[in-house]
């Protein structure tokens, strides 16, 4: 087997930890990373950009709204082994979106997945970093709420 | 693994654009066959039939396709992300062969809409073959009445003029060739002909 996957639900969690984090990577850098990857791909679908209706609700539990839509670009290549990479953006980025793809199937493949794998860590690192500032920012101005109890003896 | 997953047709935009104006224009002007944009179509479906498939269905939809290898199925789900019906009664969109011996059951099991939302029926895209036919047709989009000149069993002609009586409830029909499509909508009434 050439992926390091047998299990399809194995590779779906892992994808959706991966592809979390690299979305949320600046463009730039994921692109100039997948250079590393000489892959012989066919592009299966895009990369195109598309519209995507966005769902909000009051509060998370009110009723579902449209909040509005959002341009969404994606990017499907095949690896000559058959393996899929997807690439999924929210804006118009074609180069990222193929860039992504191309890490997804980096990640996939027995012999790259190494390399692509300290690119991701690097990444993860940095990015629960900057979630971790910003969650001290807020915690500064954080009000906690409480009911008071009232007649009751 | 996924491998027979085939290629998106380069500039699928277009081809879309081209294909949807010829299945508008096939429900506006019954009984003219309309040439398609040619494509590359995975193994098993026609190149008429994954045009119209391409451009009609998405992940809005649901289809009812029966006979559907798992290649089909991977090419379909992947390109137009549409959600599998397994009953006709579930089902937007259908897609059956005028061979196919429980054609007529699965049309009678469709939904039709019902008078507060007509539009709620389902389409049919119907694999045919061209043949001159003892079929004739009259109804709005053409003056005389004209000959239908897709082959369709005898038996399916009689569910098609039932489905004619039902109107403003009813499903309409696509008949896709090899490389055109043909409306019937529900509008248009078939007869066989006397003389």
């Amino acid at each position: 087997m050439v992926s390091r996957f047998s299990q399809g639900d194995e590779l779906q969690k892992a994808r959706h930890d991966w592809l979390g984090t690299l979305v949320r990577v600046p463009a730039n850098e994921v692109i100039e990373a997948s250079n590393a990857f000489d892959f012989n791909v066919v592009i299966l679908k895009g990369p195109e950009v598309g519209l995507l209706m966005t769902n909000g609700r009051i509060h998370s539990t009110g009723r579902p709204f449209h909040l509005g839509e959002v341009s969404l670009t994606k990017c499907v290549l095949r690896d000559d082994q058959g393996l899929l990479g997807y690439g999924h953006i929210i804006g118009r980025n074609k180069q990222q979106a193929k860039a992504i793809a191309l890490f997804d199937l980096a990640l996939q493949r027995n012999d790259s997945a190494h390399a692509a794998l300290i690119r991701l860590d690097a990444w993860k690192e940095e990015i629960a970093e900057i979630d971790a500032m910003e969650s001290e920012v807020v915690e500064e101005t954080r009000v906690d709420f409480f009911t008071m109890v009232r007649g009751e003896s | 693994m996924l491998a027979n997953i085939i290629e998106a047709p380069s500039r699928q935009t277009r081809l879309m654009q081209q294909t949807f104006r010829c299945a508008l224009s096939a429900l506006a002007e019954p009984l003219r066959p309309l040439s398609l944009p040619e494509v590359t179509a995975p193994e098993g479906i026609g190149t008429a039939l994954w045009a119209m498939v391409l451009t009609l269905l998405d992940h809005d939809v649901t289809v009812y396709w029966p006979d559907m290898n798992e290649s089909m199925r991977a090419n379909l789900v992947f390109h137009t992300g549409v959600q599998i019906a397994e009953e006709p009664e579930k089902a937007d969109w259908v897609v059956l062969h005028s061979d196919d011996p429980n054609a007529e059951s699965v049309l009678d099991r469709v939904p039709i809409g019902t008078h507060e939302r007509p539009d709620a029926a389902t389409s049919i895209l119907m694999l045919t073959s061209n043949a001159s036919t003892d079929v004739l047709a009259e109804g709005p989009g053409f003056e005389n009445p004209q000959e239908l000149k897709v082959k369709l069993s005898e038996s399916l002609v009689y569910r098609v003029i039932q489905n004619n009586q039902q109107y403003p409830l009813g499903f309409d029909l696509f008949l896709v060739g090899e490389h055109s499509v043909t409306g019937l909508p529900r509008s248009t009434r078939l007869m066989m002909r006397t003389d």
